[in-house]
């Protein structure tokens, strides 16, 4: 996690990004038939928006409070229940994706095309770690653990992929704007 | 739906939220190596120490009613997997022995480590909890941990905040036949977007209203107040723990 | 004696737009002013002024005679702001923990901060309620959170923006009680707003605010009278010939 200087906007901002993940658990969108869960959709955008020391950050508060027995996992009580449980797999896989996806963005300076492969990367590096989980918890080959654990939510994160870069596109530029008259460092600029 | 402190003065209440961390983590470990018998007497000491924190075992199973639902996939699925001799001779039910044992045992600690979590969700206030998290960091070099505290200070208060909001938009969402549509990837841009503008504008407002309260890095730090009843509770936890080393 | 003096203050936003052009400003020490203003007249930049949250990019904010970014701690100390959205700026995740924030971020001893947070929560009526959670609050309430934080910092000057937005009757009549109450113990008030009925009958100064540049400032029953020409809605009361009756009674 980033040291010093303060930077109170990012803190707050990741904050609310985890509180959104959090909430992502709760939010389904039932089309299909698979229902949309949008949880990962926020990791990926907290990824893109706050590059990847803010973002594992952001991810880690979140998994750090669940296990400390917080209520922020989706799905009731439980705390580390669920870090241990079988979704634990999908649940560590989202902080080394929200790093490795921030990371992928910031190298390639927010080019679309790094930043849509950075996603798929990501969503395959949280079913690198979520897959084997389910197989160990549920006894499974690796064939069955797949069918059960990946391969029905791919047409759903296919859409999540494309739905996050829209969103990230659109709310990029208030990230940039939204910062700049409030924080007294207005006198630095030049009134053009 | 979301389990959260309750206020109360028993016992497990008045516990030291960092002997409560301790002692979750402590309990989390030894039960992952234990066998039937730790098994049923940890279950027996969690289900006596949520009733001893006057938690009704209706809202207890509320709150785990998914997690359940989790664990049984978990029994069946180890049951059907596991080669062994078959629990009973019929085609339809291909069950073993072997397999339902070990899957019982699996979905045994998973429930005990659930209860221990619920008990210390229940039971300790989050600003107690975010405390003694940033106790605990306060050893470890590069993490800043009044910052972590903070963050994890914002993520509780705010998970109802933006829950309520994306019910709102739902609702509004819904009034405009959002139904009607059929691709997932509008609907998903059509709720996500808004969530997210309405994030940023929080954020904003947020930190202003920190920066206008003073937040800095030197803040007052949490006054823990240890007992003797804390330190016996160690103890009891420790012994407790080591008790279920032994039979396993 | 005055607690806050700006003379020359401009400001302009990152744009270019000006949103502030000479302000002029003085307040004296137990006063009831109230600021008013149309949207985009220029009150929350003006207001963010005094606290340092905006530093001035020409003139001076002096804070009880000290610049305001000589010392922007001190500034925030003896200014506490209300903003107008309750929900985000409530911090804690309980109300005694929220009103604790303040007090906590000046490094204050333990026992001081518990004896402000008990003291600020009973001023605004909250104390009952110190172990609820902030989002399960009326409107009302949260607006009297929100002032109690500010209270747990013991500051001389309370500024509100707009703190009757969205409330009902009820909570109108709540916070502005509570507001009254604080001015009757001798704190500096300045409250904004851009609708001046429920507030006018206690104010002892009116200030209104057009395109960046103050446009009347006086007692309230002479300036009010100007208020339409300045795109704010004359109260209904002096329209018919009379006085604007208090919310409380």
């Amino acid at each position: 996690m980033p040291n010093q200087p303060l930077d109170l906007h990012r803190l707050v901002l990741a904050s609310l990004l985890a509180a959104l993940i959090a909430v992502g658990g709760y939010i389904v969108i039932p089309i299909g038939p698979v229902p949309i869960v949008l949880q990962n959709l926020f990791v990926l955008v907290a990824a893109l928006l706050l590059g990847s020391r803010w973002a594992a950050a952001s991810v880690a508060v979140y998994l750090l409070a669940g296990a400390c027995g917080l209520p922020v996992f989706a799905g009731g009580g439980g705390g580390l229940g669920h870090l241990f449980g079988p979704r634990g797999g999908y649940l560590f896989g989202f902080l080394i994706a929200a790093w490795v996806v921030g990371r992928i963005s910031e190298t390639f300076r927010q080019r679309p095309v790094a930043e849509i492969i950075g996603m798929v990367v990501g969503s395959l590096i949280i079913y690198a770690i979520g897959v084997p989980w389910l197989q160990m918890m549920f006894g499974l080959g690796l064939g069955k653990a797949l069918a059960v654990g990946m391969y029905p939510f791919i047409p759903g994160d296919i859409v999540k992929i494309a739905a996050a870069y829209a969103i990230v596109k659109g709310v990029r530029p208030l990230l940039h704007s939204g910062r700049r008259p409030d924080h007294g460092r207005s006198q630095a600029e030049p009134a053009e | 739906m979301i389990i959260g402190f309750h206020s109360g003065r028993t016992v497990v209440h008045r516990v030291d939220a960092r002997i409560k961390l301790a002692a979750l983590a402590l309990f989390s470990l030894v039960s992952l190596r234990t066998g039937f018998p730790g098994l049923g007497l940890a279950l027996a000491a969690a289900l006596v120490l949520l009733a001893a924190a006057r938690c009704s075992p209706l809202h207890c199973l509320r709150g785990l009613k998914w997690y359940l639902v989790l664990l049984g996939c978990i029994v069946a699925a180890r049951a059907v997997t596991t080669p062994g001799e078959p629990v009973v001779a019929h085609p339809w039910l291909p069950g073993t022995r072997q397999g339902l044992e070990a899957g019982l045992v699996l979905a045994g600690r998973l429930l005990v480590i659930a209860l221990f979590g619920l008990l210390v969700t229940v039971t300790t206030r989050p600003s107690h909890i975010r405390a003694a998290v940033e106790w605990y960091l306060r050893p470890i070099p590069f993490i800043p941990q009044q910052q972590v505290a903070t963050m994890i200070g914002l993520l509780v208060r705010f998970i109802p905040v933006i829950l309520a909001q994306s019910a709102e938009l739902d609702d509004a969402l819904r009034a405009r036949a959002i139904e009607q549509r059929r691709n997932p990837l509008r609907r998903i841009t059509h709720l996500g977007m808004p969530l997210l503008r309405r994030t940023f504008v929080t954020a904003d407002r947020l930190a202003s209203a920190m920066e206008a309260r003073c937040y800095g890095m030197e803040r007052t730090g949490h006054q823990w107040r240890t007992g003797t009843g804390d330190w016996a509770a160690l103890g009891l936890v420790t012994g407790f723990c080591a008790l279920l080393l032994a039979i396993s | 004696m005055d607690i806050i003096k700006i003379s020359g203050l401009y400001h302009r936003y990152p744009d270019g737009r000006p949103s502030l052009e000479g302000i002029d400003l003085t307040i004296a020490r137990g006063s009831f002013v109230v600021l008013a203003g149309a949207n985009g007249a220029g009150k929350s930049t003006l207001l963010k002024h005094l606290n340092g949250l905006l530093r001035p990019q020409e003139g001076t904010v002096r804070i009880a005679g000290v610049p305001v970014e000589q010392d922007l701690l001190h500034a925030r100390r003896t200014v506490g702001m209300v903003f107008q959205d309750a929900d985000s700026q409530i911090v804690g995740e309980t109300v005694s923990d929220d009103a604790a924030f303040g007090p906590e971020n000046l490094n204050w001893p333990a026992a001081r901060i518990r004896e402000s947070v008990d003291s600020a929560l009973e001023l605004v009526g909250l104390g009952a309620l110190r172990d609820r959670s902030p989002h399960l609050l009326s409107g009302g309430e949260k607006r009297r959170l929100a002032i109690a934080g500010v209270l747990a910092m013991e500051p001389e000057v309370i500024v509100l923006d707009e703190p009757f937005a969205n409330l009902d009757y009820d909570g109108v009549r709540q916070v502005l009680a509570r507001i009254v109450a604080l001015h009757a113990s001798g704190r500096t008030i300045i409250v904004c707003v851009h609708d001046l009925e429920k507030v006018l009958a206690h104010a002892q100064r009116l200030i209104i605010l057009q395109r960046g540049r103050i446009a009347v400032d006086g007692p309230p029953e002479t300036v009010v009278l100007a208020a339409e020409t300045y795109g704010i809605r004359l109260p209904a009361a002096i329209r018919l010939g009379g006085m604007v009756e208090s919310w409380l009674r």
